[in-house]
């Protein structure tokens, strides 16, 4: 029997403790999920909380045929997703082949500041992508999840998993490549 | 040489990437694969901007325990109930299988004692729901 699952377990008999554990070990993937996907930072919290409380309820019928960390990737993402679907009216409406511009030659005062650091202007840019984009750049990156995995997560297609990623990142690298150029016209 | 595309440029930083945990050291220097190496780097850094409190898991285990305990006490407030429900049946079918002066006994008795029973009974009551409230309130 593996960590996981004797952590599990121990769950189910109804040990406190090791549902503790199991938040410390998860919470990372979890925030991360979220604060991408809902990006309103003072619900992050809450829905981070909502998601372990769906992960404790459902855990007695967790099968073990996923691994653990994509089964609480699952029900983070659906989680943010219904929580998108409740909270923003236009949370679909952003098409995926049109893409927003993300380098806008008109910024805000605060973009403009932001401009200065290329990693804040990064994950302003990440931001601005749809959310499917926005999610899988996150598990692939930041969680190092396979496309396998991403695809279990997200209920989408391997080759459309890598299409996604493809395009993001190209997206974004055409946004840093104006940028460092803006900046080196600054200077 | 000819320029590789962007697809290429990304699958050869992905493979350095799953394979040595970084896209740098060794990719060629072309200005594309260079803006493709800062790209990997910052998506793989973690924003300042996420975090949770120190004590997230903790609220959330003690969450979890006092959901168990409400569950637990209303199933034995439950249970309790359905017993003395059982209980004032069990007497009431007695009653009616008994002799004919089981119920006009019952009821003598019953006025005679109604009162101080009462009493006796609310107060127990009222103890009791102080010593709960009085444990509960010492807990939190």
């Amino acid at each position: 029997m593996d960590e996981d699952q004797a952590l599990v377990r121990q769950i189910t008999q109804g040990n406190v403790r090791a549902f503790q554990t199991l938040v410390e070990r998860y919470q990372r993937l979890v925030l991360h999920m979220i604060r991408r996907i809902i990006q309103q930072p003072a619900d992050v919290e809450d829905v981070c909380q909502e998601v372990f409380l769906k992960v404790f309820q459902h855990l007695p019928s967790y099968q073990f045929d996923a691994k653990l960390s994509t089964w609480i990737a699952t029900i983070a993402y659906r989680t943010g997703i219904n929580y998108l679907k409740k909270h923003q009216q236009d949370w679909n409406q952003q098409a995926i082949d049109q893409l927003p511009d993300l380098d806008s030659a008109s910024l805000t005062p605060e973009e403009l500041l932001v401009q200065h650091d290329w990693r804040m202007f990064l994950h302003k840019q990440i931001d601005k992508l749809p959310v499917h984009y926005r999610t899988i750049l996150t598990l692939y990156h930041l969680d190092e999840l396979s496309y396998e995995e991403i695809g279990q997560v997200t209920s989408l297609p391997e080759g459309t998993v890598k299409n996604y990623l493809f395009r993001a990142r190209k997206l974004l690298k055409e946004a840093l490549q104006q940028h460092q150029t803006r900046e080196q016209g600054y200077e | 040489m000819n320029k590789r595309t962007d697809q290429q440029l990304q699958e050869f930083l992905d493979v350095h990437l799953r394979s040595h945990g970084t896209a740098s050291s060794t990719a060629p220097d072309e200005e594309e694969m260079q803006a493709y190496k800062r790209l990997f780097d910052g998506l793989s850094a973690e924003p300042a901007d996420m975090f949770l409190p120190y004590s997230f898991a903790a609220t959330l285990a003690r969450m979890v325990q006092r959901k168990a305990q409400n569950r637990r006490e209303i199933k034995t407030f439950v249970l309790y109930g359905l017993g003395l429900c059982i209980a004032l049946l069990i007497t009431a079918s007695i009653l009616y299988t008994a002799p004919d002066n089981a119920y006009i006994l019952l009821e003598k008795g019953f006025l005679r004692l109604a009162i101080p029973l009462f009493v006796t009974l609310t107060g127990f009551g009222l103890i009791q729901l102080a010593d709960y409230w009085l444990i509960k309130r010492i807990r939190s």
